[in-house]
């Protein structure tokens, strides 16, 4: 039986301290301001070392007593502390093995190791960690027993490679993508950490004060902390993207990237559902876009979305969509002119009640504020409303269904006809003054795709056509197109 | 193997039953709220007028809502799928190919067993699979249509689902 790596008790210590250590001597803290004790510097220290020192030993022990052996039968596992858990996973329920590095973990040469399952949803199995060079082996191991029992597909051309990302790529993905979440990480620190910074150290007094005397201040660190966010998340996605790379491998297609040592992961070919091109205003206006696609069951962590081009001229980006067997229509048919109409009236609609809103609310507050304040978004509101009506569209032909729509962030989805599982056409009250309808598709993975406010007198056609792959009863007519 | 029918059904009468049940309970809520807030504030308004009133008011809305909704609800056997339409505010129309039926189900709430009703539910492979949903059917009803969904689906397989 084989072991995890030694050093990955350092990385499991650190995590855990992280996730739970942090909060626990937080808490501790309270408790014992609570009751009246308010240890020195040398009992915190204590506390820490303690903390440090049991997470340590409980790591050692998780680390230690892990087995596992990959054979022709699958995947045996012994691990747990307190119980003991033997597992037996059968070589058939295990469709491919995942190699993962996260920044720190590059830093000790270690990989997690993930058992994905067939049926998607997150992993059958996770080593923490391997040696990178043990995680690779394992992985080609376990992909030489997968051939030898037949139970992966090993037709087609492989090797192939349909996309890479080369230096100045890699620059504009990391530049032009904007990560919400690093801001909402960023906040999240600053409003847990914040007040405890504020009332303990001899800095926040000042901070303090600084703030409030001088509030011209506020904006300007409002800028760079959007500045750092984006600053933060572009090099994140530099580290993820580094030399990103698209290839065909038997049994579907193979994404790999990642600064210093990589992570890779399969797309099954028989479990693509859809494809999605993504641009923001800023990447439109430079001709690039992303592209994603939608996988039945989890590829990456049960998201069933997974990005295989992080950014790319329009052009190269639908050349790979049409690599993965799916094709984008060229041109989409736009919504009716009185959907823009419709637009406009509801963003008018919108900031009318917005400022009556305001008004009644500045009538109730002791300062005087403009009742036309909120009106100074009558501008960008039709502006938007205006765009949301131009870059929606749909194109249906004899097998995809593409779909678009979004202003900031503008997403066309294209799914292949023989992916289709329901077919929805839906009316409100307000589209059917305008005789405006939608028509949406489910697959079995990712949402789907809507044509948003689509001519209600077309929608006849377009189902039909939608159904058309479906309409011989004959089995052998229904394999996919 | 039989043909499939063609012709589109409604659902039993019975479903407006069940919907006034499920949306007569808001109506008593504010009803029994608003009378509360009355008493308490001392509104010079006779607390049995202002309840009889809502009920009569709520009552109605709710019966005139669940016999638009009646009206509405249509399902349909098409030789290559199942069709529902519904909705009053918001129209619906679902097509399920048979294809992509992974299983039926049937589904009887203690409401539905009161009223001898019961409902059909058709999974697939989509996300959003759950959401086709026949319901108020007569028991008997909901069988047959059961039985000859899966046989549909079963008729059609030959295709994987996914």
């Amino acid at each position: 039986m084989r072991q995890l790596a030694p050093r990955s008790i350092i990385h499991r210590t650190g995590t855990r301290l992280a996730s739970v250590g942090v909060i626990t001597v937080l808490g501790l803290r309270q408790l014992l301001v609570a009751i009246g004790i308010t240890p020195g510097i040398l009992g915190w220290m204590g506390i820490v070392i303690a903390a440090v020192s049991v997470t340590a030993g409980v790591e050692t022990i998780a680390v230690r007593r892990v087995r596992f052996e990959l054979t022709a039968a699958g995947l045996q596992l012994q691990q747990g502390v307190l119980r003991r858990d033997a597992r037996q996973i059968p070589l058939h329920r295990i469709q491919r093995v995942d190699i993962a590095q996260s920044l720190p973990l590059r830093v000790l040469d270690l990989s997690t190791v993930r058992f994905r399952s067939a049926g998607g949803g997150g992993a059958e199995a996770e080593l923490r960690h391997l040696r990178r060079s043990d995680a690779v082996a394992l992985a080609d191991e376990f992909d030489a027993i997968a051939q030898e029992a037949g139970t992966t597909q090993t037709d087609g051309a492989s090797g192939e490679l349909l996309f890479y990302l080369d230096r100045g790529g890699l620059l504009r993905a990391g530049v032009y993508g904007v990560d919400l979440r690093v801001l909402g990480g960023i906040t999240a620190a600053i409003s847990t950490v914040g007040p405890t910074l504020l009332d303990q150290t001899a800095f926040g007094p000042v901070l303090l004060r600084w703030v409030t005397t001088e509030a011209a201040v506020l904006p300007g660190v409002a800028v760079l902390v959007l500045v750092g966010a984006w600053g933060i998340g572009a090099v994140r996605r530099m580290v993820r993207f580094a030399g990103f790379t698209v290839e065909r491998v038997a049994e579907g297609y193979r994404y790999s990237g990642g600064f210093g040592a990589r992570y890779q992961g399969t797309i099954p070919a028989e479990k693509l559902q859809s494809v999605q091109l993504v641009d923001t205003p800023v990447s439109r206006r430079f001709g690039y876009a992303a592209l994603a696609v939608q996988t039945a069951g989890g590829v990456e962590g049960g998201g069933g979305s997974t990005t295989v081009v992080p950014l790319a001229p329009r052009a190269e980006v639908r050349a790979v969509a049409r690599a993965l067997g799916i094709s984008p229509a060229a041109t989409l048919r736009r919504p009716p002119l009185r959907a823009r109409t419709r637009y406009r009236i509801r963003a008018v609609a919108l900031v009318g009640v917005v400022t009556v809103a305001a008004g009644l609310l500045g009538s109730w507050l002791p300062v005087m504020l403009p009742w036309w304040g909120p009106l100074v978004l009558l501008l960008p509101g039709v502006w938007l409303a205006n765009h949301q009506w131009l870059h929606r569209g749909y194109h249906i032909d004899g097998s995809h269904l593409t779909t678009r729509t979004g202003v900031l962030r503008r997403r066309t989805t294209v799914v292949p006809l023989a992916k289709v599982q329901t077919v929805r056409v839906r009316q409100t009250l307000l589209q059917r003054r305008r005789t405006l309808a939608s028509v949406g598709v489910d697959t079995a993975g990712g949402a789907g795709a809507t044509a948003i406010d689509m001519d209600a007198r077309g929608t006849a056609a377009v189902s039909e056509a939608l159904r058309a792959p479906f309409t011989h009863l004959d089995p052998l007519s229904l394999v996919p197109r | 193997m039989e043909a499939v029918n063609e012709r589109e059904h409604t659902l039993d009468p019975r479903v407006r039953w069940r919907w006034a049940m499920r949306g007569i309970g808001p109506v008593l809520a504010i009803a029994a709220v608003a009378t509360a807030a009355v008493w308490v504030a001392r509104v010079p308004v006779p607390p049995a007028i202002m309840t009889a009133g809502l009920l009569v008011v709520g009552g109605g809305l709710v019966w005139a809502l669940v016999r638009l909704r009646y009206r509405r609800w249509r399902y349909r056997l098409d030789p290559d799928g199942l069709t529902l339409t519904h909705g009053v505010l918001t129209h619906v129309r679902t097509v399920v190919p048979y294809t992509r039926i992974q299983h039926v189900d049937t589904r009887r709430g203690p409401l539905d067993r009161l009223l001898g009703l019961g409902a059909v539910v058709v999974y697939t492979a989509g996300t959003r699979g759950a959401d086709v949903t026949i319901p108020g059917l007569s028991t008997r009803e909901a069988g047959v249509m059961q039985e000859r969904l899966r046989d549909a689906s079963e008729r059609t397989a030959g295709e994987d689902a996914v």
